[in-house]
């Protein structure tokens, strides 16, 4: 009985599969990356859009008669699931060839699923309206129609041959270090830098000294400063005089924010909480990692400031409220550029200036 | 989370009153208020916590181990509750509706991004009509060109930093300010 | 099971080695954003976590100016005004005149000590300025007529005194400042050829 079951489902299935049909059935149940591409999303299903109303139109009186949809749904070959079937997703990710796959993060029944955004951040709505293009005005270069830029030297170097042991070699790196920077390229309409996502990185080295409560505290005050939970990670420096092992210690704490919790957290920032940091003079001109995105620290009184941690300042201990050190990831691919974009949004910089 | 004072808290033992402050979340409030009763101990430690222990208060007190602070108590059970709603199950019906407004959403945005490009892309197409108009057709040679593409001082004075001002849900007292210039800058 | 997914993982991403914060109770460690999905057999199973997300309120933020915005916080409290942020600190205000000369009066003592004194000891700031101190018009309403009587007398004579000494310092500031705009006026020709 149980052996007979599934060669009925498929006797009835296969001639649907062998039918000829514009997609290959056996990949209705994967969604590539191409069926979400806007072009080819939006001119299908423009093209699909009725441009009247099927409420006005009246139906002629044959349709309407023969309209009987339990009749319809009685003489259905193959019964759709009852409307009380409630699908299960899978567990486990058993990898890619497993038959029981689960479904999409996108999908509310999904285990990974995350509703939202709820809100429109007012960060966003005004990069949208303002800063982008200013930024885009500001950094404009004009090149005259058929003017090609002069080709640029290769930033790896050949070697002279004049050993016969430099045949076959890998090339060499740029003169003076062997750090090939980030190309930045020209700031055109497509390429306007755009905050990417805020990293709040905090360094509890008590946490290995002491105990984890330190630890926990800092992930449940970065937790509440982000809207989001943390994770924790092991040192991979040793630190003797901090008694600090590598993969021994979990000392650090991490926060990543994207999309609508980093704007909301940036506007927090950058409008309630860094104006109220006593004698700050700004973020410092000499700090970013020169591919475009800028970090600064917060002292942990100055943790302290944030709206949510005063709100309830009591239930932390007081000594115990974490520092820590805020990256704000741009698209940009050099450090000026970045800087553009944040003195846009309200970071204030002071001291000489270094790309 | 305000505590209630002793006499307070055990008239309400006496009475049956949940000391719960807030309705909305009684489970919160309970372990918080317990927690929090017990560390600010002396006064209430006469009143029995634990109705079944056969412990004594003052033995318990005598053996006690490394004392932990009460917060970071609260915040460990915070940090290690376990309850996170299942993923939610929709019948047929209810996926369709959620699947049909979960498309029209991605299509809108999509279409959104898609505006917002264009627009730039027509500014940057304008400016670089307007940049060889001046260039070619303003007749004094390019100097008007030469002027308007120096680029002195952007990368290093960046914006003016009042130019920061996010956009807010309704507007300042005093309005906004259009006389704003930007100051000279002194050398 | 968190040793295995560790181990899966840091051979699917990149060198980090991530683990939960705590065991129980794991973070996001499921999301595939950063992944670089390599297509090895592997026979154990991913545990799919359920994300831990922190409630959040929805709390509207009072400016000093008066402007308001809402966003998404852990913070139960509905409202929260800010004393102090963009609108009203220098230094996201440089050419504000109106904070240019805003004592530092934090705590309230100075206005607190006006109220009680009257203003003749401050010598240097008479004119104009009971308007932009907050807390002084309320401190007046308490005064009786004599004292200030008294104190608009001290007023004026400190008020002399402070325009002769401004008087001064606008001479000397002009010469200063006169002595700097001088240079680029000797023409482009000659400076151009100075470093600025």
């Amino acid at each position: 009985m149980a052996a007979r079951e599934p060669s009925r489902y498929l006797a009835r299935t296969l001639p649907r599969a062998i039918a000829p049909s514009a997609r290959p059935q056996t990949l209705a149940c994967r969604r590539n990356a191409s069926d979400d591409a806007p072009a080819r999303r939006l001119s299908n299903h423009l093209a699909e859009l009725e441009t009247e109303s099927s409420l006005a139109t009246p139906l002629p009186a044959d349709t309407v008669k023969s309209f009987n949809p339990v009749a319809a749904a009685k003489s259905r070959r193959a019964q759709l699931p009852r409307s009380r079937y409630q699908f299960r997703p899978p567990k486990y990710d058993r990898g890619p060839l497993h038959p029981h796959q689960p479904p999409p993060p996108s999908d509310p029944s999904s285990r990974v699923f995350v509703p939202g955004p709820f809100s429109l951040p007012r960060v966003q709505q005004t990069y949208d309206a303002a800063i982008a293009s200013d930024i885009l005005t500001l950094c404009y270069v004009h090149n005259p129609p058929g003017f090609t830029p002069p080709p640029k030297a290769p930033r790896l170097r050949e070697w002279d041959d004049s050993s016969p042991y430099h045949k076959n070699r890998p090339l060499r790196g740029p003169r003076g270090g062997d750090v090939l920077r980030l190309l930045r390229k020209p700031i055109k309409f497509n390429s306007i830098p755009e905050l990417e996502r805020i990293t709040i990185h905090s360094y509890v080295k008590q946490a290995a000294q002491e105990n984890s409560g330190w630890l926990h505290v800092a992930g449940m005050a970065v937790q509440a400063i982000s809207n989001k939970r943390v994770e924790t990670f092991k040192s991979r420096a040793s630190v003797s005089t901090w008694s600090i092992a590598p993969g021994r210690d979990t000392v650090a704490v991490k926060a990543e924010l994207r999309g609508e919790d980093m704007y909301h957290f940036f506007g927090k920032l950058v409008d309630v909480v860094l104006p109220r940091l006593k004698d700050w003079p700004g973020v410092k001109g000499t700090s970013g990692d020169s591919s475009g995105n800028i970090t600064f620290g917060l002292e942990p009184e100055q943790v302290a400031l944030f709206p949510e941690i005063e709100v309830n300042y009591d239930m932390y201990p007081p000594k115990m409220i974490p520092g820590c050190h805020i990256t704000i990831h741009t698209s940009a691919q050099a450090d000026k550029d970045a800087r553009l974009l944040l003195s846009a949004m309200g970071v204030p910089f002071h001291g000489k200036i270094v790309n | 989370m305000r505590s209630l004072s002793p006499a307070l808290a055990s008239l309400a033992n006496v009475f049956r009153i949940p000391m719960s402050l807030t309705p909305v979340r009684p489970a919160v409030s309970r372990v918080c208020h317990e927690t929090l009763s017990r560390q600010s101990a002396p006064t209430t430690a006469a009143v029995q916590t634990a109705p079944f222990s056969s412990t004594s208060t003052l033995a318990k007190r005598k053996g006690g181990g490394p004392q932990v602070d009460k917060r970071i108590t609260l915040i460990r059970y915070f940090l290690y509750h376990p309850l996170t709603p299942r993923p939610l199950r929709f019948s047929r019906n209810r996926f369709l509706r959620h699947w049909t407004i979960h498309r029209a959403w991605q299509l809108f945005q999509a279409q959104q991004r898609k505006k917002q490009e264009l627009e730039l892309q027509r500014q940057y197409q304008s400016m670089q009509a307007a940049c060889e108009e001046l260039r070619t057709g303003a007749g004094d040679g390019g100097k008007l060109f030469r002027v308007s593409m120096n680029k002195k001082g952007v990368f290093t004075d960046l914006f003016p930093i009042e130019y920061a001002r996010f956009q807010t849900e309704s507007p300042a007292a005093e309005g906004w300010n259009y006389e704003w210039k930007r100051p000279e800058k002194k050398y | 099971m968190s040793m295995h997914i560790s181990l899966r993982r840091t051979a699917a991403t990149l060198t980090t080695t991530t683990t939960p914060l705590l065991p129980g109770s794991s973070s996001s460690s499921t999301t595939g954003a950063a992944t670089t999905f390599i297509c090895s057999q592997c026979r154990h199973a991913t545990l799919l976590r359920r994300p831990k997300r922190p409630y959040t309120f929805t709390q509207l933020i009072t400016l000093s100016d008066g402007s308001t915005f809402t966003h998404r916080t852990t913070s139960p409290a509905p409202v929260y005004r800010s004393t102090r942020d963009t609108r009203n600190s220098l230094l996201w205000n440089p050419s504000s005149s109106k904070l240019m000369n805003v004592e530092e009066d934090e705590a309230g003592r100075l206005a607190a000590f006006r109220a009680r004194f009257g203003r003749s000891w401050d010598a240097n700031s008479p004119a104009a300025e009971p308007s932009s101190i907050s807390a002084a018009p309320g401190a007046k309403g308490e005064k009786t007529a004599a004292d200030v009587k008294a104190d608009e007398e001290a007023a004026r004579a400190a008020r002399a005194q402070a325009q002769a000494e401004q008087e001064e310092e606008d001479n000397l500031l002009d010469l200063i400042s006169s002595f700097g705009q001088d240079e680029p006026q000797h023409g482009p020709g000659s400076g151009s050829g100075k470093k600025k």
